[in-house]
């Protein structure tokens, strides 16, 4: 199509009716509306959408065992604050939530009990999420539950999940308790867990979006979407908050608020001089805000420098006004087929133009990939994700 | 202007910080000496950085019917007018800004004609110490008078669908812009810049073999009589 977008064949359709009521009560419409909204964050081409209906009401809910170190429990405060699903509809429908300290009626050795016995009977199969940093001082004790240590519940559990995902900046990389003197030797999770793939969704807090869509991509393709080389979904964290930012035009024609509650800063100019982090973090914030109140709903659009919370070395690291300094995208997360065609290697610059290529374009993953690297048609096919597009 | 023997400095979109606009409907002059404080822009501010509704003060037209208030200045390439622009930013707000590559200057490389779905008018890259973007020049320059900064403005290009930002640049009204390196350290010249530039808008303006993307051609266009608009075979 001239607009570049790509829509699946109807065949994929399912059966319409089993759609009706599906996640809890949303009517036909709505869910399939919110499914190609998922596709979308997630970089497929809307008709993925299908599969991700499809999908999420046929698929047995898989079981999410959700377990909570040193954290703020703002992870999952901001997961409370998803309209798209609500949460009942995520944890009623979606998956099977079996596991929760904040969020379960149980408590004592009922809940304990129940949490054995969902790993016992989903063994292999289960997700398991954390928010919050391994505590490793004073062999980590500063935090047990169940009288076992932190270190040991994440080990137990993680030897019989499915994947593993952390979210928030604690469970990603340490967050803000394993900066400065780090007293308890917060670490993050995939410096405790190295024998199986840790997928951070990092972010302080983490977009809840970013979260479901990862789950949903998960229910539906049986495994997990493209990652960087940080363990980050490439359909959140592939581009730098700097060029999916609002204020960006501002910042190439040279405008910039020198001091809050100046003229600049009243006209909405670019938060640079003020210590923006943009430049250096990988985040979509600006693209797609939080908590469904619409655009504009993130720190740079409510006039405050983003300050770099998902990024490691930069946010709690950095002081909030010192300026930021840019980072390159990694060559290894751009398609390699431009140069080889031009029979050049491939430069770092001509990597940085393909990878900023990449992603501007618009639900159009199939199209970049045929546009931009033949052998990866075949890879398209079986892997949708498997393209850097956005 | 500042003493500036006339023509050495070309046009720069009202940039400069004592540029003065005269609008080319009603002659009103803008002086950034003066500001206009009755319409939020306070004593010192250039045209580039009005709020941004303002309006010209006589007659209500949008920023892009301003031009050059000396009228031997003559009227300027909309091309060469952005590179005199972002050559005037690069001297006054970019510089000592450490973000940028200083081994790189302004530069656009490869605008050419091109009709992007309905929307007519000259695509190019512009190389800058601390940018790559392509950006769209569009032929009706009150196009998009009515989006903001940064609003996402989505345009078809023949390799696929691309969000670019609307961005005021001044006199030049609002342009459609989309970032494609921000991390210009990766090049060690000039001319490396200028290839990667070269190389992203062959990769954005390629069209697929297959399915045959319809690129809209760039007819002269007739003026829309009643008598096109209703009779099916009128040309």
């Amino acid at each position: 199509m001239p607009d570049g977008q790509v829509v699946n064949d109807a065949e994929h359709i399912g059966d319409l009716e089993s759609y009706e009521n599906a996640l809890a009560g949303l009517n036909r419409r709505d869910f399939l509306a919110y499914c190609t909204g998922v596709a979308a964050t997630l970089g497929l081409e809307p008709g993925f959408g299908v599969s991700i209906a499809n999908a999420a009401v046929a698929a047995p809910r898989p079981t999410v065992i959700w377990l909570s170190g040193q954290a703020c429990t703002g992870c999952t405060e901001t997961l409370l604050r998803t309209n798209h699903p609500t949460l009942e509809t995520l944890i009623l429908d979606t998956i099977s939530l079996d596991y929760n300290e904040t969020l379960m009626t149980g408590s004592g050795h009922q809940a304990e009990n129940w949490k054995q016995q969902a790993m016992k009977a989903n063994w292999g199969k289960y997700l398991m999420v954390t928010d919050g940093s391994v505590p490793t001082g004073a062999g980590g004790n500063y935090c047990r539950v169940a009288g076992k240590t932190y270190i040991e519940a994440v080990k137990d559990c993680a030897a019989g999940a499915a994947a593993v995902i952390s979210i928030g900046s604690c469970s990603s990389w340490g967050g803000w308790v394993s900066t400065g003197v780090n007293p308890t030797g917060a670490k993050g999770l995939n410096e405790i867990i190295t024998d199986k793939p840790v997928v951070t969704i990092p972010g302080c807090p983490p977009n809840p979006y970013n979260f479901l869509s990862l789950v949903l991509h998960f229910v539906t393709f049986g495994k997990l979407p493209a990652l960087d080389d940080k363990m980050r979904p490439k359909f959140a964290y592939g581009r730098l908050i700097h060029e999916n930012c609002e204020r960006r035009p501002h910042f190439d024609a040279g405008r910039f608020a020198m001091e809050f509650g100046d003229y600049g800063h009243r006209q909405g100019y670019c938060l640079y001089k003020l210590g923006c982090k943009g430049p250096e973090t990988y985040h979509n914030c600006p693209s797609i805000g939080f908590n469904d109140v619409g655009q504009g709903t993130w720190p740079v659009g409510t006039g405050h420098p983003c300050f770099g919370c998902s990024e490691k070395g930069v946010g709690f690291t950095k002081s909030i006004h010192e300026l930021a300094t840019l980072k390159s995208v990694a060559p290894p997360n751009t398609y390699p087929a431009v140069a080889t065609e031009k029979g050049q290697g491939m430069t770092p610059g001509a990597a940085a133009v393909v990878a900023g290529i990449a992603g501007a374009a618009i639900g159009a993953g199939a199209v970049i990939a045929g546009r931009l690297g033949k052998q990866d048609a075949n890879a398209e096919r079986d892997a949708p994700t498997d393209s850097d597009a956005k | 202007m500042t003493g500036a023997p006339p023509n050495a400095d070309p046009f720069d979109a009202g940039f400069g910080a004592a540029t003065r606009l005269a609008c080319r409907d009603c002659g009103a002059v803008y002086d950034p000496a003066l500001g206009d404080p009755a319409r939020g822009a306070p004593v010192g501010t250039s045209f580039a950085r009005l709020p941004e509704r303002w309006a010209c003060p006589g007659c209500g037209a949008a920023p892009h019917r301003f031009g050059p208030a000396s009228a031997s200045a003559p009227e300027a390439e909309p091309t060469d007018t952005l590179i005199a622009a972002y050559h005037r930013v690069a001297a006054d707000a970019m510089s000592g800004v450490a973000i940028g590559n200083p081994a790189l200057s302004v530069e656009a490389v490869g605008f050419r004609a091109m009709t992007c779905g309905r929307v007519a008018g000259r695509i190019g890259c512009v190389v800058a110490p601390w940018f790559l973007n392509a950006v769209m020049l569009p032929d009706d320059a009150a196009r998009w008078t009515a989006a903001r900064d940064g609003d996402a403005l989505a345009l078809s290009l023949p390799s696929g669908a691309y969000r670019f930002n609307a961005a005021r640049m001044g006199a030049l009204g609002t342009l459609a812009v989309m970032p494609l390196v921000s991390d210009m350290a990766v090049f060690a010249t000039q001319a490396e810049a200028r290839d990667a530039a070269t190389l992203a808008l062959d990769a954005l303006l390629q069209t697929n073999a297959a399915p045959p993307v319809e690129t809209a051609p760039a007819k002269p266009k007739s003026a829309l009589s009643r008598r096109a608009l209703f009779g099916r075979g009128a040309a």
